[in-house]
């Protein structure tokens, strides 16, 4: 087994929902392996203080979706110097290279498993730290994996950012970036997705019509018109014209570009 | 260590010579990149630990009266010359009139960053796969790690037996149909866009459509609009890394391996 397997594989294995098979495999590979043996033990213990947050009684309705069960977490969290220290180990996994997206995963693994309590106190203000928390370090995440020279770490680092509720303006300013720059139709057209999420901010949407007047991909000028026909953003209708008169313009899109400009008015 | 090699190779005639060399450090990953804007990129996953870089033309067949019974000279040279520094291995093919088809074969732990004009075949490499061509199709047999591939007017079929956790792919064509399959147990979320074509899928999923009528707006006349997102999702086992479909005019085939 390689290192990079081992190391995408640990959190599985502290949660025990790996195999018997690839558990005796990495442990095979610890024990020959000291970078490896370390990581493994580091991650470990962070994942048994966890185990050390009070027990509760089970609630009788578990709220789905991860935001909504930090909301429901109640507020009898006896040991809350735990809390603090375990953010500041958390936050050091979370900015590892090869470790991000596992941490993350295992992040949201256990915050699921530990705060789905749906109990009608108020807030405890650790949690609501640790909502913040956790959305900055998804933004540091994605930040550094969409300035990375693989294109398969930018569109990584892409979809991630698709997932936050409140980007920053460093992440939508990179997305725009991206979607004019990117030397990859893939990771372009998936910042343009990544971007229909703030469909509401005005300058993600100046920035899509922008964007379409400088691209070349098909692709692209057309994923762009049906992003911005479906937010209804009328400034496109001057681009969609000129699609139209320019020559060298690919029939199908022109012909998008005709249909939108229907849909526009 | 850092060691720049540099090889230059001039083809001539129809000898078909074959350039050998090896990543600075063999025992980690290393990637190979390369642009060949007329022809055919071949990359072989090989248990050996070199790299070996093969070209030939690719001729039209010729079937005029004035040809017959003789047989054709490539008149044409052209230059290939690889560099290799840390790991990153680049062959550039300077100047070829004569579509070629470059065939490498490398150690099978190996990234790729392929562009070519008409077509890529991968078999047996496993890696960060980053294929993209104008016309022709991109074909990966048996490979691994996790791919991103775009295409403009070609298929993409792709078969992978083992995935990175955790990272995304995406699947790109304007007009040719998609036909991917992988592994049983991966844990992602598709996301699917084909305007004109078909979906067929054997993976359990847990579809939606987004349709968020929260981003809709009352303009100045009263009008309500919502916009309606046109991609349809599916969580497959569970959930996961994004992996994107999208194609203006083609099928899309998901299918789970054995």
């Amino acid at each position: 087994m390689k290192c990079e397997e081992v190391t995408g594989l640990i959190p599985e294995f502290l949660a025990g929902t790996l195999t018997r098979g690839e558990m005796l495999r990495i442990q095979a590979h610890t024990v020959s392996c000291a970078p490896c043996n370390q990581e493994l033990e580091s991650l470990s213990s962070t994942w048994k203080n966890l185990e050390h947050w009070p027990e509760e009684e089970p609630p009788e309705q578990l709220h789905k979706g991860f935001y909504q069960m930090l909301e429901g977490y109640q507020q009898g969290l006896k040991s809350s110097q735990v809390l603090p220290s375990l953010l500041d180990r958390l936050s050091r996994l979370l900015t590892h290279p090869r470790l991000a997206m596992p941490a993350l995963a295992a992040l949201i693994l256990v915050a699921g498993l530990f705060l789905g309590r749906s109990m009608d106190h108020q807030e405890a203000p650790e949690v609501a730290r640790l909502r913040t928390d956790l959305s900055q370090m998804t933004q540091l995440v994605s930040l550094s994996l969409m300035e990375n020279t693989s294109s398969s770490e930018r569109l990584t680092g892409v979809s991630w950012s698709a997932r936050l509720e409140h980007p920053d303006e460093r992440v939508i300013d990179t997305l725009l970036t991206i979607v004019g720059e990117d030397p990859s139709v893939n990771v372009r057209l998936s910042a343009v997705e990544a971007l229909y999420e703030s469909r509401h901010m005005p300058r993600v949407r100046a920035g899509l019509v922008r964007a379409l007047a400088r691209q070349e991909s098909p692709l692209l000028q057309i994923a762009l018109i049906d992003s911005l026909v479906a937010m209804d953003e009328k400034g496109v209708a001057a681009q969609l014209q000129e699609l139209m008169d320019n020559r060298g313009i690919n029939p199908v899109v022109k012909q998008r570009a005709q249909q939108g400009l229907m849909e526009i008015r | 260590m850092k060691t720049l090699l540099l090889i230059t190779l001039l083809f001539a005639g129809s000898q078909e010579e074959r350039l050998v060399l090896e990543f600075s450090d063999p025992a980690r990953p290393g990637r190979l990149l390369t642009h060949l804007r007329l022809g055919k990129i071949e990359i072989r996953g090989t248990k050996s630990k070199e790299i070996t870089i093969s070209s030939e033309p690719i001729f039209e067949h010729m079937s005029d009266e004035k040809v017959n019974g003789m047989r054709r000279l490539n008149a044409a040279t052209f230059g290939l010359q690889v560099e290799e520094e840390d790991n990153l291995a680049v062959i550039n093919v300077a100047s070829i009139r004569t579509p070629q088809h470059l065939v490498v074969e490398v150690p099978r732990l190996t990234s790729l960053s392929l562009k070519s004009g008409g077509g890529i075949l991968v078999t047996g490499v496993v890696g960060e796969l980053e294929l993209d061509t104008t016309e022709g199709d991109i074909q990966l047999k048996n490979v691994g790690g996790s791919v991103v591939a775009n295409s403009l007017n070609g298929e993409i079929v792709v078969s992978i037996s083992q995935v990175t956790p955790g990272k995304a792919m995406s699947f790109t064509t304007l007009i040719g149909d998609l036909d991917v399959t992988l592994p049983p147990g991966i844990k992602c979320e598709v996301r699917i866009v084909t305007r004109q074509g078909e979906v067929y899928t054997d993976f359990e999923m847990e579809l939606a459509t987004r349709n968020k009528n929260t981003g809709g707006t009352r303009d100045k006349n009263g009008r309500y609009q919502a916009g309606f997102e046109r991609a349809l999702y599916g969580k497959v086992n569970g959930g996961g890394p994004r992996i994107s479909f999208n194609t203006l005019q083609g099928n899309i085939y998901i299918r789970k391996g054995k």
